[in-house]
């Protein structure tokens, strides 16, 4: 086995102090940067850009990886503690995390958090270090029919997650299409609903949305209550699960990972959809799945395990092809080509030591991640004592640098701040602003990638069903629907397949 | 207020969603000519946003029915609480002065740079939120802003704002005498 | 007592003010503090990887940091519109790359040449037709012969309508070689169509491509220029096939607000041309296809951008 030697190789190198304290520091920076609010792991990677001149090739992706992976997770920690999400990704830990803490449980999610993170992100390493070239050809098999059914079944999950109220959920979906598709439009270069404000032109970011709606939004909510962090700030002592504990959430975590390690590979899409597709998908696969929402131990490890799988799955398309799929792989992208190094098919060829040594330190950051979780989130714990003005000022300002350091551009943090006024609303009138989110994320690929599907294929519309793959997808996705809005058609279904082989 | 008069409040959102969604459908682009130019096949630069408005409209449609069905349904017999009414929050005087600083925090930066912005937003935060000690108020927004300063500016080398005219001035003399630049 | 405060603050900022004022203007040597490399697209393109390598040679130069923030959106104009209103002093310099000036033509943002002073046009490349490895095509004119008699059949990957890409293929489709424009937002995705071959050839500067030239996964079949690329000596140019259609490099350069004073403008442009001489830029350059043709003072730098405006307005008042 050529991989496994190469592997054992690559793990030597990595091990070496050098490598191995790279890695350590990114992997630090990353979960302290994903775990402030605001501060997303891309910016992390982003800042972090300019050190990785300073390095060797090899230096800068470790190090970048290390981000990558530690970021991914660290978003999860603000998540559960405060239920604010430090990263994208992170939103869905939220909805069945910070119910946990509210309970008392938070050391109890963070540790599930960590271990499914964890899993979730070797799982995909593996992939990476040992599947690599096979899967980049399945990723160049997908065509824009594919990636957009991709998308709609993430669309689609959002009426699976939407707990009882359907068509408000529905409606707040729609509202963030919509804002997703405010700016010049991306194939002909028209503004769309800018109203002839020309900072909007550039399109609202669906970063800047986020960090408005649940970081601002609760940070006022919380002045207006002066509702303390509760929960919190018990004291977060690190429990790990027993083994049988975890082994009893094998199948949610699995699920995860299968589904990350899908959806890392699809351009565009990345640790969010991935999280939140399974989180829908655990929902109805969860013998559980009603309480969802209310601090079920799978509805956190799914999306958990999902985020991180998508960490190695994304670099496939980018160490093979030569092709980022999201914004954090166009960042190691950026520090490669800075240093000559042009990834594609030929680095497979010409630098398997490198290539090796960046998959074995991805396994690495991923192991090491259990530690360098653990000692953040008894950090972030103890912050918590601060007082609820301090931390809410702190907040503020880490939001705006946020929104600002998405696109260096004062126009985001007007948007911002106008979707945390609007954030605060919704939470008062109790309108649901995951699904406005998720809309403003997925909106603008499924409009990329249904327009271009188009000019590909003749105008045909039908091209969605007649492909395979895409047919597939959306078939997944109707039967999603069908579950999700007719609960009680799962049982029939059951009830009549086994009523019919009885029969027989 | 009168009981018939506000058992149709739950009414409102719905419908203030489908109107103002089908109002933006004709106000997609400001060149309405130029995207029928553009647009190639079935479908131009304006189809996706016009359909998802589309949408909204349809779903707030649904929402409004099932609200005035609910409505319908309480006038029968009383009993179902309304899910729109607002609970009643203490402190709301707090949050819209709140939500005024952070937005008055927002448009200070560009003209008062965001070393100064932040410094005088800290403070007034503070203020707001119930602090009273003037040492913890001066600590916490000197130290709290030097750091983000250097995390920031001198470490992630962003390019936060400087402030215009003497504000701008007196930033970059406060990054040189911070050693940020 | 509280006015008594109030005036001793007066009196405090007052004196901070002046002291500011004195310091900056003490510093009268430019550029004495870091300037900002406002890229006007996100990292991992073309024009970030320039600026990003221009940033570590100018630091060189100059002795001072040029951190680079990308600031992306419009086709690049978020980024410009960012560089007119900072102060034009000469600390805040932009990329200013070809697509952005075809983006003003067809009518995007609301900016234009004469806003900007141009200090140095940095690269530049013509565009190359390229087809997948396996494509049935093997030259130019197999290629055109399949359109001529299959109309809109061939799907082209390009950057988007309106572009330098879409006016190349309505100059063959006015010819009788009718080709179709699939559009793609993203470029990454558009690499990976034509690898795959779920479209039939792509438009693009070799740079952007060069792993998969480099891999053999791409072919090159004409190079819209009027003499063959350097790089690519077997693949014919468009003029010697009898196409007129070489005037649509793609360019980058080095901008700032008009307004910047004049010597500061020369300052930048002397150290930005030095740069471009240092053997690191030439390797960086070599390796994406991308040296500068030719060596422009910035008031010839001017004029070549603007003439680049006028033939996109041009071509596209043509083809409407």
């Amino acid at each position: 086995m050529d991989i496994v030697v190469n592997l054992f190789h690559g793990l030597l190198t990595a091990l070496q102090p050098s490598n191995f304290g790279t890695m350590l520091i990114g992997l630090a920076v990353g979960v302290v940067a994903g775990a402030l609010p605001g501060i997303s792991f891309v910016n992390a990677m982003a800042m972090a850009l300019p050190f990785t001149y300073l390095m060797t090739p090899l230096s800068a992706m470790v190090f970048l990886g290390g981000i990558y992976a530690g970021g991914v997770f660290g978003g999860s920690i603000s998540s559960i503690l405060i239920n604010i999400p430090g990263t994208p990704a992170s939103l869905p830990s939220c909805w069945d995390g910070f119910p946990m803490t509210r309970r008392g449980e938070a050391a109890r999610a963070l540790t599930l958090a960590i271990a499914a993170s964890a899993t979730g992100g070797l799982a995909s390493a593996l992939l990476l270090s040992f599947a690599a070239p096979p899967f980049a050809r399945l990723a160049l098999a997908f065509d824009q029919p594919e990636f957009f059914a991709a998308t709609f079944l993430g669309l689609v999950s959002i009426i699976a997650i939407a707990k009882s109220t359907p068509w408000i959920s529905l409606v707040s979906l729609f509202c963030g299409i919509v804002v997703g598709s405010v700016g010049v439009d991306p194939l002909y270069g028209l503004p769309r609903l800018t109203f002839g404000i020309r900072s909007l032109q550039n399109g609202i970011n669906f970063v800047v949305v986020m960090i408005g709606l649940f970081a601002l939004g609760e940070v006022l909510e919380m002045l207006g209550q002066r509702h303390h962090l509760q929960g919190a700030t018990n004291k977060v002592r690190m429990r790990f699960p027993s083994v049988r504990e975890l082994w009893a959430l094998k199948g949610a975590a699995a699920r995860g990972t299968g589904i990350g390690c899908m959806i890392g590979m699809i351009p565009g899409a990345g640790a969010t959809v991935g999280a939140v597709i399974a989180y829908g998908v655990e929902k109805q696969a969860s013998p559980r799945g009603a309480e969802f929402g209310t601090g079920v131990e799978a509805g956190l490890v799914a999306p958990e395990a999902a985020k991180n799988a998508t960490t190695g799955a994304a670099m496939i398309p980018l160490l093979t092809l030569g092709i980022p799929g999201s914004a954090a792989t166009a960042i190691m992208l950026a520090a490669l080509v800075l240093h000559g190094v042009t990834p594609g098919p030929l680095l497979f060829a010409a630098q398997t030591d490198m290539l090796y040594t960046i998959f074995a330190s991805l396994l690495l950051a991923n192991l090491c991640m259990i530690g360098a979780g653990v000692v953040v989130a008894r950090g972030f714990a103890s912050l918590m004592r601060v007082p609820p003005t301090i931390l809410g000022a702190f907040i503020v300002v880490l939001s705006v640098v946020g929104a600002f350091g998405v696109r260096n551009n004062i126009a985001d943090v007007y948007i911002c701040l106008s979707f945390g006024v609007i954030g605060y609303l919704m939470k008062r009138y109790d309108f649901p602003s995951a699904p406005l989110v998720l809309g403003v994320i997925l909106g603008p690929l499924a409009e990329r990638y249904f327009m271009t599907s188009l000019a590909n294929y003749d105008n045909n519309l039908t091209i969605f069903f007649t492909r395979p793959i895409s047919a597939t997808i959306l078939g997944f996705a109707s039967l999603f629907v069908l579950w999700a809005l007719i609960p009680d058609i799962k049982g029939k279904v059951l009830r009549l397949l086994s009523g019919r082989t009885r029969a027989r | 207020m009168s009981g018939g008069d506000s058992s149709w409040r739950p009414v409102a959102a719905p419908l203030a969603f489908l109107v103002t969604a089908a109002v933006l459908t004709r106000f997609v682009t400001d060149r309405p000519e130029a995207a029928a130019a553009m647009a190639r096949g079935i479908a131009g630069p304006t189809t996706w946003p016009t359909i998802m408005l589309y949408g909204v409209v349809v779903f707030a449609l649904a929402w409004t029915v099932q609200r005035v069905a609910q409505v319908l349904r309480r006038r029968e017999g009383p009993g179902l609480d309304s899910p729109a009414t607002p609970p009643a929050t203490a402190g709301g005087a707090r949050v819209w002065l709140g939500i005024a600083l952070v937005l008055a925090y927002g448009f200070a930066l560009p003209v008062l740079g965001f070393a100064l912005a932040t410094l005088l937003y800290l403070v007034l935060w503070l203020l707001l939120g119930g602090v009273r000690s003037p040492w913890q108020i001066s600590l916490v927004s000197l130290i709290g802003n030097t750091v983000l300063l250097y995390l920031f500016v001198k470490l992630a080398l962003m390019p936060l704002d400087r402030g215009a005219g003497w504000a701008g001035d007196l930033t970059i003399a406060l990054y040189r005498f911070l050693h940020i630049y | 007592m509280t006015s008594r405060r109030f005036s001793k603050m007066a009196v405090l900022a007052a004196a901070l003010t002046l002291t500011a004022t004195t310091l900056t203007q003490a510093q009268e040597k430019y550029p004495s503090r870091p300037v900002d490399i406002v890229v006007t697209f996100g990292p991992g393109g073309g024009a970030d990887a320039m600026g990003r390598k221009m940033s570590l040679l100018l630091e060189k130069q100059l002795g001072v940091p040029f951190p680079v923030s990308n600031v992306g959106g419009a086709s690049g104009n978020a980024g410009l519109t960012k560089v007119l209103t900072a102060a034009p002093d000469g600390y805040t310099v932009a990329t200013l790359i070809a697509l952005t000036v075809s983006s003003w033509a067809s009518g995007l943002g609301s900016a234009k040449v004469e806003d900007f002073a141009i200090v140095a046009v940095t690269q530049d490349s013509p565009s190359l037709l390229f087809v997948p490895r396996d494509s049935p095509f093997k030259t130019f004119k197999d290629l055109l012969e399949f359109s001529k008699s299959n109309p809109g059949k061939l799907k082209v990957a390009t950057s988007g309508y309106g572009t330098q890409d879409d006016i190349t293929l309505k100059y063959f489709s006015a010819r009788g070689y009718k080709l179709t424009n699939v559009p793609f937002a993203k470029p990454a995705e558009r690499y990976a169509s034509t690898v795959g071959m779920h479209t039939d050839a792509i438009y693009e500067e070799p740079g952007d491509v060069a792993p998969f030239l480099a891999a053999g996964q791409l072919r090159p079949l004409v190079v819209f220029d009027d003499e063959r690329h350097p790089a690519f000596r077997s693949t014919p140019a468009s003029k010697e096939l009898g196409f007129e259609i070489s005037d649509l490099p793609n360019f980058r350069t080095i901008a700032v607000s008009a307004k910047t004073p004049p010597d500061k403008i020369k300052k930048l442009a002397d150290a930005v041309n030095a740069a471009l001489d240092t053997p690191e830029w030439k390797k960086f350059c070599s390796a994406t296809y991308t040296c500068a043709s030719h060596r422009y003072t910035p008031a010839q730098a001017q004029t070549y951008v603007k003439a680049f405006q006028d033939k996109v307005k041009g071509y596209l008042a043509t083809f409407r």
